[in-house]
């Protein structure tokens, strides 16, 4: 778990639907961005390829977040996973649908 | 027309969308509004504090003005950059044939009505308008 005032993650392993589910609140931004990386990173490299992004809490979402999330994403199909976005906001809906990948990654 | 200078760091990023923000929040603008104008400030502050200058440091002004219209213009002395030339992304491929990178000006172009660029007195000027719209004095 990563917390700082703007901005948490906490991850939880959904062992019903077998993804590790990353719960995020507040502030995706330039600032925030670098730990979601480093979370998702390290899943990625202890094998858990299949993600689930909540993003219910999340009220800002910046490109470079969208970067973040994108690299995951190519990275976790790769190796035969899968990432996806579950229940997002309506800021992650709004800007995600701005660059068109509201319909595949949520 | 108020303005704020600070140095081109990510540091600042806080600072700076507190300056934008207080202001708009003063001038009533609806929460909406603030945070499409919030996404385009912080990516064009980004772009400054991450290129304008580096490896070197420089500082940045922010001015924003809402009479007519909420105008905000940055200018810093780095590097001649200007990020309107950048290609737009390739919205129409799969994920998976998509640049992972190169959103964030096309956002600013989507968020504001109009964003333009000059190179004035050895400086990037970057300006950006959007019409106040269920706005209340």
């Amino acid at each position: 778990m990563v917390k700082s005032e703007t901005f948490e993650i906490t991850k939880e392993q959904d062992e019903e639907q077998g993804v590790a589910r990353f719960t995020v609140i507040g502030r995706v931004n330039s600032k925030t961005s670098p730990a979601l990386k480093n979370e998702l990173e390290d899943a990625l490299n202890s094998g858990e390829v299949n993600i689930v992004l909540n993003m219910f809490q999340v009220e800002y979402l910046s490109s470079d977040g969208i970067r973040i999330i994108l690299k995951i994403y190519k990275e976790a199909e790769q190796a035969g996973g899968k990432l996806r976005i579950e229940k997002p906001s309506e800021m992650v809906r709004s800007v995600l649908g701005m660059v068109a990948l509201n319909g595949m990654l949520i | 027309m108020r303005n704020v200078v600070v140095k081109a760091s990510v540091d600042n990023l806080d600072d700076v969308l507190g300056f934008v923000n207080g202001y708009l929040e003063l001038h009533n603008c609806q929460p909406y509004l603030r945070f499409q104008i919030d996404t385009a400030v912080e990516e064009i502050f980004m772009n400054i504090a991450n290129y304008a200058y580096k490896p070197a440091e420089g500082y940045v002004t922010i001015r924003i003005s809402a009479e007519e219209k909420i105008l905000i213009r940055f200018e810093d002395s780095g590097k001649p950059y200007n990020p309107l030339e950048q290609a737009s992304p390739d919205l129409d491929k799969p994920v998976m044939a998509r640049k992972i990178g190169g959103l964030g000006v096309f956002m600013v172009r989507q968020l504001m009505d109009e964003v333009a660029y000059t190179r004035a007195d050895n400086k990037n000027v970057l300006t950006m308008t959007k019409k106040i719209e269920n706005y209340v004095l």
